[in-house]
């Protein structure tokens, strides 16, 4: 790659303003009338303009370069292009533009081609293989990595989002100081110098007394550093998540002997039973999971069964057979039942003579009674687990199960895996996960030290303690005693405010590092991007100070950069575990190249379980509301709140979307007088908050159930106060946060409050809308809970020779996560219209996940369809177009053509589906820079006025038929693949050429459970859904829908 | 009926009292004309995408920072297009050369030659030169270069006589009805959708 | 034959018939007339600025939104529309069933007519996202392809059907003010009147080659938009009839659209003759109280019709056992909007039935009054059928309701401001009866009508 000035040249014309605004100052001979000609200068010398010209950067992330005058690519001006297209709507001449090649043509580099360069992704909890997809030299696109074994090819809805992170414009630009007073509270932020910032931490480490706090890290190689600095200064390294699996690690001490986080079988196990822990959503690994569990339902006769007791509505609730919602005071007891009916009533397990067994069983032998359940079920569920051993799977954790006993329950789950055998089948402990070793046990520890005043440097990396740790432990007034404290945080936020430097790291995709996922799974992470900003890597921080003050072993003095450590810590520590046999480069290469090496640790045997664990098992007395505190699948722990798309993003299961809230059940709401909205005012550990309120079906009623991440108040433009902070709720218990089974107060305030709620309406009135089916059902008649019409037409419709694009939704593996909302978002740069629009019924999705309850009310089930345009045969948008600017293609397509489109909007109103939206402002324009660098040049971006909707992606369906006709073949089924599709975790959207037999797509279309949605009134979509099996053993659905309607 | 012609009748009488004189209305005719030819006018000149040909900027051929000649190079020099515009088949832009491609040649040809020291000036100084563009899409039109080689079509085709160009110029007026005639025409079998160029 | 009401009080003199039409355009204007204009222009400019602001920030300033991709607008533009109706209803129809007593009021209703479509005209050209392109809903030779509008859809027969409308009744209108301006040119005092109602009377001289002429093109004008009467509401309707919701996909729309813009159309001129004879006393013996009977029986006929149509939509919705077409009416009439439901069918379907007795019928204020809730009402109706359909249709996750905002109620208001401005300068410049048909009239019921 050689190192030159990264000269863009195209031949679109936004591009081309951006080279004529750089060189505005020379006006280049023109035929054209003058007039024109002054008005574009006057454009092109637009300050804001000139900046972002300057900031550019390498089409290589692997090249550095002195960087001066960049020109700004076509990207840069997507937005100047929407507003052209507008403005060149009217008449006006052609303007004189610039086009100004390479000095070099970097090899790498094709122009409107992508490059993929893989990666990893690591939120703290989930480690996930990445594809980057860059054009010219800018990362445009997240994709999972398929050849990555735990995700392969998923990602996640953060891991979507958290490219707009790289272009939040309100990441600082390099390193700053904050000059605090004696009270630690001046928050006058001066810029710095590294070589100030690096003199005065040198001076300071050298007194001693240093701990490192970070974020959990799977990095082998930066966990190295972090060694190698610690053993430099005699520093200590503490690592705390707000969602740490702390719970697990002493479970499985104190049932096994040994703190550990194993990895979990669901693709394995035949019966899952959760408590609490929303492995589909929230919890560890969910896409990892979610694959797995989907994979374990393909096959529908063998398919396998979800038990969920469910402290609130999670995600993995609402995708349960059979969901019983609890209290968090309960979670024990349904462990504890169910082994006292498996060992003691059925006699089943090795330790079902075990006298302390029985006695510790004894006291939950009536628990049935309390839940909200038959005893039948029970009993059913016991007998299904028996009859599965070794096949079954029982977990729990997060946090709904972190009450002051979550390690009593992590015991007694661990007890019941053990009788039930699966431990070192479901339960793979030789293969635990390295990376989650956050502790708060730990970050109490330090708390103490820094109160002590033992420990005098704090340097804080990845983790953001000063909002998402408990106000309770004390941590602010703690972190003042120290006398210095860096953060590596790329804003001055919550704990930003309180140190002394920000020294900006870069961000994840400037930054090259390793994973380690699984053990002995090695993954890179690749650069996508030259940095954008003054920043410097945390690893690379660490080695200069090692550097400059002579200490620590060599490799942490002798790298000028962190790609030389990391190379050189591969050779030594990963090849002899990952790579034997190949030389370090092919190594290497491979490594880059699938960006996966190794594979997981196997041999996982059963474990002895430790029976006098169990005497500390005790029953849990509960009285009153118990707060529950849950992450939310957009927000996690806050970390991104930034990330716009995050906020908009509609809740999985309660569609909220831009606010926190609290669910309560519907009994109380109507014992609160509460209605949807109204302020409801919690008070628990002596905190008092007010909430919205949100009516929850099949909620417990008991329960008071809120989502942390929100109420961020130095997070940005964005994030500041969206929601309430509800990690302040929070209580300590011996070093432990609590945040599950409080006691709450409540009081109604009775004042009103909206939250924005784009789904209309939650119940499908009796329409034949998502099809349902219970397994009995389905093996008798595998249509079932379909009412088949009678279609006829008078039309004989368009003849498609060649391809016909179409898609199925195979409901019963959707779950309903939203990560093909992100990726559509991101693929098809919809914008993001704000909670007030919302309410306002203006969002902008192209994908959206209906969820419908069914059934009982007061123990809703829930059903997910993920709708997009049909691009129906029979289209009704197309014939009201006066301007002809929404027509069918000869490949089935409903193309819409926004430069054509005067937005009259019958369309909109002519689509049974409802799936186009209308650009009611031109809310492109708002988009502001540098985050438009992440719109897709492929896709048009929409002005004011235009219709839009879902195009199948059609950009890449002709990249596609492009590639393969450049290389003179057919297309292949399966190369090309929307972004919906392409994220999905389940492979729950299949999309293809149906005019070919052997298509995957044409396969799904001849499945029993297919219906197209709205059959009868034959628009003849080409989005085909099959229906839901629901295995409860149940012989009918919670909801009769079948033949009620004509 | 007879009502109507009654009426019709005695307003006549009436009206034969008084001779209408109709200067005025002569005089009010013509400005009217005027008025409207003037308001015709307005509307045809103020937008000339009214006027056919007018706005496409067809034989628009803006002096260059470099007098390049495309005629010395390709017909005489015998020079293929695909040498310096190397990414049409791949891409769906076309490129102009970079810098390093010029000096394949002109570090030994023609090295004395003013232009070409300008070149020399700007590779060496890691620079570019600017060239003003000729072809012009709106940016909701996509077109793609590789696609069309792929078909086989002649760059000439759109581009015109390349190769006798002194100073390269616009050849069609990329209308989109010049667009779609040409996909329109059976023998080439192109896609006629819109998506085909927008989306 | 029977005996009737003179259509004319008062043994006018042609001549006193001239001097009392022309005097409103030869007097100076009263306080009166100054204070209404002056309000009614605040208003139009007022509406401009609205106007202005929607187009310049985006239909998202209005309520309309994700379900409900019509709203105000559209509901505006079909309430005026269907007022335009009763002028050409009752210049051109009625002038064909020689209807004598049409003469006193047709010029009015005319009048009425072209400014209710010029207001109504402009709704659906402001209402699309991007007005500034609307000339592409024209067919027009272009340089893409030539790239035409798509003719099936009903937005463009609409633009076809309006636009045909518009000129027509204009030309109409104009035609059969001719002989009229050529009087007042006659009468005119100064040069400036004189030359200004000389170019409007196209030189007409009242030769009998001027007449003859002039009563055929007449007769023409009114055969040819006679069948528009009834075209342009039915074209209208097909705008939400052609669509495939429910509550809109129904073949009883063009009827029951046409007979409502008639109900509606009287409604709106009984409001307005109610103003001109108390802005002109001299008026009240051209339009006479037998007038206004006769007009208020059209209403209370149309005002069945429509409730007719009301009933059989429910019975249909009912009878289809389509649960769609169900869910909205049930919806309609006691859902979120059941209001607006109820508002319009008292206003439309009970309230016109007190015109059942001669006295309401004959009384000014009563009349008055309903013939106000005829306007509410149908305005209503306009809304409920658009609204309503679109917030609840096939899947419960889209339903929505509609976000009104104060823009909505601003275009609406405003909408009136102009039509207003419009007609009160009418009074002021055009003769509001015609001279030249009024005349052979007047012994109409006293005896001595030449029958």
């Amino acid at each position: 790659m050689s190192d030159t000035h990264q000269h863009d040249h195209d031949h679109d014309h936004e591009h081309d303003h951006s080279a004529d605004a750089s060189s505005a100052s020379v006006p280049a001979p023109t035929l054209r009338d003058p007039r024109y000609w002054l008005s574009l200068e006057d454009w092109a010398k637009d300050p804001e303009f000139q900046k972002m010209a300057e900031k550019e950067f390498m089409s290589s992330p692997l090249q550095e370069s002195d960087g001066e005058d960049g020109w700004a690519r076509r990207e840069f001006l997507k937005l100047m292009g929407a507003s052209l297209a507008m403005a060149s709507a009217g008449c006006i001449r052609r303007p004189v533009q610039k086009i100004v090649p390479y000095n070099k043509q970097p090899e790498e580099v094709t122009f409107t081609v992508p490059n993929l360069y893989t990666s990893t992704y690591f939120d703290g909890s989930e480690a996930l293989g990445l594809l980057v997809s860059t054009r010219e030299g800018r990362p445009l696109k997240i994709e999972g990595n398929p050849k990555h074994p735990l995700n392969k090819g998923a990602t996640s809805v953060r891991a979507q989002a958290h490219i707009l992170s790289l272009y939040d414009p309100e990441r600082i630009k390099g390193p700053q100081r904050n000059l605090l007073n004696k009270a630690k509270t001046n928050r006058d932020t001066i810029s710095a110098k590294w070589d100030d910032v690096d003199d005065a931490t040198v001076k300071q480490l050298n007194k001693g007394g240093v701990v490192v706090l970070s974020g959990a890290i799977n990095s082998p190689a930066t966990r190295a550093v972090i060694g190698d600095f610690c053993q430099a200064f005699g520093a200590k390294h503490v690592t705390w998540e707000p969602l740490a699996h702390e719970e697990i690690r002493h479970g499985q001490k104190a049932s096994y002997g040994e703190a550990l986080v194993p990895f979990y079988r669901f693709d394995k196990a035949k019966v899952i039973v959760s408590i609490g822990a929303d492995f589909l959503g929230t919890w560890m690994m969910p896409t990892t999971y979610t694959r797995q569990f989907s994979a374990g339902r393909k096959d529908i006769e063998k398919m396998n069964k979800l038990v969920v007791f469910d402290p609130h509505y999670s995600l993995t609730g609402a995708n349960a057979d059979v969901r019983i919602r609890i209290k968090p005071s309960q979670q024990i007891s349904v462990v504890m039942g169910l082994a006292h009916e498996i060992v003691v009533k059925k006699g089943f397990g090795r330790f079902a003579g075990n006298a302390s067994v029985k006695a510790a069983l004894e006291p939950f032998a009536g628990v049935v009674s309390q839940l909200k359940m038959e005893p039948a079920l029970f009993v059913k569920l016991a007998e299904d687990l028996i009859a599965n051993k070794g096949k079954s799977l029982v977990v729990a954790g997060g946090l709904p199960t972190l009450t002051a006993q979550a390690q009593e329950l992590q015991i007694a789950v661990n007890f019941l895996n053990s009788v039930l055998e699966n431990d070192g089948e479901t339960i793979e402990s030789k293969n635990s996960l390295p990376g989650l070793t956050a502790s708060y046990s730990e970050m109490a520890d330090l708390i103490d030290s820094l109160n002590k005043g033992t420990v005098k440097t704090v340097i804080i990396h990845r983790t953001n303690p000063l909002y998402s740790l408990p106000p309770s432990f004390g941590f602010k007034d703690a972190l003042k005693k120290a006398d210095l404290v860096l953060y590596t945080g790329d804003r001055n936020d919550e704990t930003g405010l309180q140190s002394d430097y920000l020294i900006p790291d870069h961000h994840p995709l400037e930054n090259w590092g390793d994973a380690e996922i699984g053990r002995g799974l090695f993954s890179i992470h690749q650069p996508t991007i030259r940095p954008m900003y003054d920043t410097r890597s945390f690893e690379l921080s660490l080695m200069t100070w090692g550097y400059l003050a002579k200490k620590g072993p060599k490799r942490l003095q002798e790298f000028e950069t962190f790609y030389d450590y990391l190379r050189q810590f591969w050779k030594t520590d990963i090849q002899p575990k990952a790579g034997k046999g190949k030389s370090f480069d092919d190594f290497w290469d491979e490594a880059l190249q699938d960006g996966v090496v190794g594979t997981q640790a196997s041999g996982s045997s059963s474990r002895t379980f430790k029976t006098e664990a169990l005497s500390s098992v005790k029953p849990v007395q509960s009285q009153g509301f118990e707060l529950v505190l849950h992450p939310t699948v957009a927000m996690g722990d806050g970390s991104l709140a930034n990330v716009a798309w995050l906020h908009e993003l509609p809740d999985p299961v309660t569609k909220i979307c831009w606010d926190n809230y609290v669910s309560v059940s519907i009994a109380t709401a109507e014992a609160l007088k509460l209605k949807e909205g109204m302020l409801l005012e919690l008070t628990v550990n002596g905190v008092t908050k007010e909430l919205p309120t949100h009516i929850q079906p099949g909620l417990h009623d008991d329960v008071l159930a809120v989502a942390v991440g929100y109420g961020r108040t130095q997070a940005g433009k964005v994030a500041n106060g969206v929601g309430v902070n509800s990690y302040e709720m929070v209580g300590v218990k011996k070093g432990q946060a609590i945040y599950a089974g409080a006691f709450v107060e409540v009081k109604n305030t009775h004042k009103k409050y909206l939250l924005a709620n784009p789904q209309g309406h939650h119940t499908m009135e009796g329409r034949q809308i998502v099809v349902e089916a219970t397994l009995k059902e389905y093996l008798k008649n595998p249509s079932a809970g379909q009412h088949k019409h009678h279609i006829f037409s008078i039309w004989s419709g368009h003849a498609y020779n060649g391809h016909k694009w179409a898609m199925s939704v195979d409901l019963n593996s959707c779950t309903g996560c939203n990560a093909c909302v992100v990726a559509c978002q991101s693929e098809n740069n919809i914008p993001v219209v704000g909670k007030k629009y919302v309410i306002q019924g203006r969002e902008m999705y192209w994908i959206r996940v209906d969820r419908y309850y069914v059934g009982d009310p007061a123990n809703a089930q829930a059903v997910f369809q993920p709708l997009m345009c049909q691009h129906c045969d029979n289209a009704p948008c197309e014939s009201v177009c006066p301007v002809a600017a929404t027509v069918h293609s000869d490949e089935g397509l409903n193309d819409m053509i926004y430069n054509r489109c005067v937005g009259t909007r019958y369309c909109a109103n002519n689509c049974p589906y409802k799936v186009r939206r209308f650009n009611w402002f031109n809310f492109a324009k708002l988009i502001e820079k540098p985050m438009h660098l992440a719109l897709n040049p492929d896709v048009t971006v929409r002005v004011r006025g235009v219709m839009e909707k879902c195009s199948f992606c059609v950009h890449r369906i002709k990249a596609g038929k492009t590639k393969a006709n450049l290389e003179k073949r057919e297309l292949v089924d399966g190369e090309i693949k929307t972004a919906c599709q392409q994220v999905c975790p389940t492979d729950a959207i299949v999309f293809g050429d149906v005019n070919n037999p052997k298509s995957q797509v044409a396969q799904m279309f001849k499945d029993k459970r297919g219906y197209a949605l709205l059959e009868e009134f034959h628009a003849a979509p080409n989005v085909r859904y099959q229906a839901k099996i629901r295995n409860n053993d149940q012989e009918g659905t919670a909801h009769d829908n079948k033949g009620s309607h004509s | 009926m007879v009502s109507l012609r009654a009426s019709f009748a005695i307003v006549r009488n009436m009206s034969k009292i008084r001779i209408g004189n109709n200067t005025s209305f002569r005089l009010g005719f013509r400005v009217m004309l005027v008025m409207f030819a003037a308001l015709t006018t307005l509307t045809l000149s103020s937008c000339d995408k009214f006027q056919p040909g007018i706005g496409y900027n067809r034989g628009y051929a803006p002096e260059q920072p470099i007098p390049f000649d495309h005629s010395l190079h390709v017909s005489q020099n015998k020079i293929q297009c695909q040498y310096c515009h190397n990414q049409v088949e791949r891409s769906r832009d076309s490129n102009i050369p970079a810098l390093s491609t010029c000096m394949n040649c002109h570090l030994t040809v023609k090295t004395d030659s003013p232009w070409i020291q300008k070149v020399r000036d700007a590779y060496d100084k890691k620079k570019s030169i600017e060239w003003v563009k000729v072809h012009m899409l709106p940016d909701h039109v996509q077109f793609n270069h590789s696609a069309h080689i792929a078909r086989g079509v002649n760059c000439q085709t759109c581009h015109g006589p390349v190769e006798t160009m002194q100073r390269i110029f616009q050849f069609s007026d990329l209308s989109m009805g010049w667009c779609v005639n040409c996909h329109r025409q059976p023998e080439n079998k192109a896609p006629l959708n819109c998506s085909t160029c927008h989306n | 034959m029977m005996k009737r009401n003179p259509l004319v009080l008062g043994h006018k003199t042609l001549k006193q018939i001239t001097e009392d039409i022309v005097a409103p355009v030869e007097t100076m204007p009263s306080k009166g007339w100054l204070g209404l204009f002056l309000s009614a222009k605040m208003l139009f400019i007022f509406y401009i600025i609205t106007l202005a602001l929607v187009v310049s920030t985006g239909m998202g300033l209005l309520g309309v939104n994700h379900p409900n991709g019509w709203g105000t607008m559209i509901i505006t533009f079909v309430f005026w529309i269907g007022i335009g109706h009763a002028g050409t209803l009752i210049s051109a129809i009625l002038f064909l069933f020689r209807q004598k007593w049409r003469t006193s009021v047709a010029r009015t209703a005319e009048a009425m007519t072209v400014f209710a479509v010029m207001t109504a005209g402009l709704f659906p050209l402001l209402h699309t996202g991007r007005p500034w392109l609307d000339f592409w809903l024209f067919p027009y030779p272009n340089q893409r392809g030539p790239l035409w509008v798509n003719f099936r859809s009903p937005l463009l027969w609409d633009v076809f059907a309006v636009s045909t409308y518009a000129t027509v009744s204009m030309v109409f209108w104009y035609i059969g003010m001719v002989p009229d301006f050529a009087t007042i040119r006659d009468r005119a005092k100064n040069k400036i009147r004189h030359t200004v109602y000389g170019i409007l009377s196209l030189g007409w001289r009242g030769t009998a080659k001027n007449w003859s002429h002039y009563e055929m093109l007449y007769l023409l004008l009114a055969g040819l938009s006679a069948p528009l009467v009834l075209s342009v509401h039915t074209i209208v309707s097909f705008d939400f009839a052609v669509s495939n919701l429910p509550g809109w996909h129904t073949t009883i729309f063009p009827p029951y659209f046409v007979a409502g813009a008639i109900f509606s159309g009287f409604g709106m001129v009984v409001t307005l003759m109610t103003f001109v004879r108390i802005g002109f006393p001299e008026f009240k013996n051209y339009i006479t109280l037998d007038h206004m009977e006769v007009m208020n029986k059209i209403i209370m006929t149309t005002g069945l019709m429509v409730g007719y149509a009301y009933a059989s939509e429910f019975f249909v919705a009912w009878y289809s056992g389509n649960i769609y077409e169900r869910a909205v009416f049930i919806n309609r009439a006691l859902g979120a909007y059941g209001w607006s439901y109820w508002v319009m069918v008292s206003c439309n379907v009970l309230i016109p039935q007190l015109f059942w007795f001669k006295k309401i019928r004959r009384s000014i204020p009563i009349m008055f009054v309903i013939s106000i809730f005829v306007n509410i009402g149908m305005w209503f109706e306009r809304f409920v059928i658009t609204v309503t359909s679109l917030h609840h249709d096939f899947l419960p996750s889209n339903w929505g309701n509609y976000a009104w905002t104060m823009y909505d109620t601003a275009i609406l208001v405003g909408s009136f401001g102009m039509f207003l401005t419009l007609f009160l300068l009418y009074l002021r410049v055009f003769p509001a009866i015609s001279i030249a048909e009024i005349k052979p009239v007047k012994d109409v019921g006293y005896g001595g009508g030449q029958h």
